[in-house]
């Protein structure tokens, strides 16, 4: 019979630095290993980019003045983007914990890495790295399509335009906080559909009913969606009656925060 | 003189407060009791007097197995000699160790107050009738589940305090909790990974258990169904026979131990009927999955006794003892 190797006589306690490394890689080697990520991705950018083309072609042959028509040559560049390429992403974001709990891969992995918050970090770092990566490719992409189609009628708009540059990042940005939102639902609601209808709910339609809502509450509601916190960040004139977007950013970044804090609470103490 | 007065007295209730915390988070520590959170004391600590909060991140860097957490008690529950053993780094006797678990989910009494332990070295069956809370002591003891009293220990600590535990802790509640969109490979992988074990381990692993033909394909219960090995189990005193027609035939055979043949690439009626054709004699010809259980058992076969609790050695067939075992690790 062969004794067990007692627990004392165990391998040296590795560092902090070193555990959250193993916890990243563990969560990088999940996400990159799965195929409807990547086509998730190409997805979101494929129907982005051709969006995106269309939308500029519409505007720059639409009558009216280079910068004060109804859509400004900067917010144009990422109708396509905002609209079309952050639903999919969300959706995988939401994913990313659900599939874990419809297959069961939960308990695995929580067996693997019992502390559950560094579970729950990691994911959202891995997941919002990726997400920031792809969100300010497609931004900077969807960007330069833009201008190169309205410049075409003498109505581009250059990156050294004041303003410009910001509001791309930030255009970029919005990608990893509509991810780690749905994520962070996912992680609380654990069923796919749920999550996407509560994710979907929290980017999109909670600004499309405040456009419903009587003149002044449209404004002071309406501001601290996310939508129209995306709208501030990336426009070259922000609307009046809004929030500026240096507070619009911080309304970007409380909303994923808050869902992660929520999701940190619940899964903490669920049973899986 | 006056002034002193006030400072020394604001000083002790500071320490007595210190103190207090401090003890709090040692008893919650050794899960006698459920206290704030760790970073709750922390906080408090820190606001309350700097140099205690200092020493509480510095003590919990020198000491402990998690930076900045205290690890004052490893276990003050229980027989008086084990938690003598385990605040003198020894380990303790029992390699899992129930004390009085109970589980409620609502209404529904899962467990009431359980108690076992499981000693190193053996072979420990755990036995139960649907819905005698073995899968929820299971998870419980990993930390999945919360208990609603009582403890779960694996070598004296709680499963979630154990750094890296793969390492030290193998389990499998259920095999088919994978992601069927990766390979076998990528799900080893990541699991390996998360407590830093590297490729080429991963690589030798699926060697060594014969799974690297299949490494590639996705993982996931509807696949390891459909495409799972088969074989049949066969038993014949001309058993070289058997084999030398079954190989020449195109079948794959090995020892299935304790003196049966493990048949692969064949059904059960050709094998018959091949035999029968040669005047071969076969006692037993039993079609099954191979199935991870098997492995395991295959492989822990030279170097575990199994044996059945109190049961002498010889008084219980060996296959009693397995199917004990492999319930274990099922769950159900």
């Amino acid at each position: 019979m062969t004794a067990p190797r007692t627990l004392a006589a165990g391998p040296a306690t590795p560092s902090l630095a070193v555990r959250a490394r193993d916890v990243l890689a563990f969560e990088w080697t999940k996400l990159s290993s799965v195929r409807s990520n990547y086509w998730t991705l190409l997805t979101a950018a494929v129907v982005s980019i051709g969006i995106t083309a269309v939308v500029a072609e519409s505007v720059a042959a639409s009558p009216g003045p280079a910068t004060g028509g109804p859509i400004s040559p900067l917010t144009a560049s990422f109708l396509g983007y905002a609209e079309y390429a952050v639903l999919p992403a969300t959706i995988l974001g939401a994913l990313a914990f659900t599939s874990e709990f419809s297959t069961g891969l939960i308990r695995t992995t929580l067996v693997a890495v019992p502390r559950r918050r560094a579970v729950l970090a990691a994911k959202a770092a891995v997941t919002g790295a990726a997400a920031l990566l792809a969100g300010e490719l497609l931004a900077f992409a969807s960007f330069f399509l833009t201008q190169a189609i309205l410049s075409g009628h003498h109505r581009g708009l250059s990156l050294s335009r004041p303003g410009a540059p910001g509001a791309v990042l930030a255009a970029g940005f919005l990608m990893p906080v509509c991810v780690i939102a749905g994520l962070g639902l996912g992680a609380i609601i654990r069923h796919t559909a749920g999550a996407i209808a509560a994710a979907v709910g929290v980017v999109y339609l909670l600004a499309a009913l405040c456009l419903f809502l009587p003149s002044p509450w449209k404004a002071d509601i309406g501001r601290f969606t996310l939508a129209f916190a995306a709208y501030q960040v990336t426009a070259l004139h922000p609307q009046a009656g809004l929030f500026s977007p240096a507070v619009s950013l911080l309304i970007l970044l409380a909303w994923p925060t808050a869902i992660l804090a929520a999701a940190s609470l619940v899964l903490a103490r669920r049973d899986i | 003189m006056r002034a002193t007065a006030p400072i020394l007295l604001i000083l002790l209730l500071v320490a007595g407060f210190d103190a207090f915390c401090l003890i709090d988070l040692a008893r919650a520590q050794a899960g006698q009791v459920r206290s704030l959170p760790k970073w709750a004391w922390a906080v408090v600590i820190c606001a309350s007097n700097p140099w205690g909060g200092l020493f509480y991140l510095v003590y919990g860097r020198l000491r402990g197995p998690a930076a900045g957490r205290l690890d004052l008690a490893p276990q003050t529950t229980g027989d008086p000699a084990r938690v003598a053993a385990a605040w003198h780094g020894e380990v303790s006797p029992a390699a899992i160790e129930i004390d009085r678990l109970a589980k409620r989910f609502g209404a529904t009494t899962a467990l009431d107050g359980l108690s076992f332990a499981v000693r190193p070295g053996h072979v420990t069956g755990f036995l139960g009738p649907n819905g005698a809370g073995k899968t929820t002591t299971m998870r419980i003891a990993l930390g999945l589940v919360a208990p609603t009293s009582g403890t779960a220990l694996i070598g004296g600590r709680r499963y979630q305090d154990i750094v890296r535990p793969l390492r030290q802790v193998g389990a499998l509640l259920d095999a088919g909790e994978v992601h069927s969109g990766r390979t076998g490979r990528q799900h080893l992988l990541s699991i390996a990974r998360s407590n830093g074990i590297g490729r080429r381990r991963v690589d030798e692993v699926l060697q060594l258990t014969g799974l690297d033909a299949v490494a590639h394909r996705p993982a996931g219960g509807r696949f390891v169904d459909a495409n799972a090995r088969k074989d049949v189990l066969v038993r014949s005193p001309q058993a070289s026979d058997l084999v030398r027609l079954l190989v020449a035939q195109g079948a794959t055979v090995r020892p299935a131990g304790d003196g049966g043949l493990a048949v692969t690439g064949m059904g059960a009626p050709l094998i018959a009927d091949l035999a029968a054709g040669q005047r071969i004699a076969v006692h037993e010809l039993t079609p099954r999955h191979a199935s991870l259980e098997d492995a395991y058992l295959g492989l822990t076969s030279a170097s575990t006794d199994y044996r059945a609790g109190t049961a002498t050695p010889g008084t219980a067939p060996p296959g009693a003892d397995r199917t004990g075992a492999a319930r274990t690790g099922a769950g159900s």
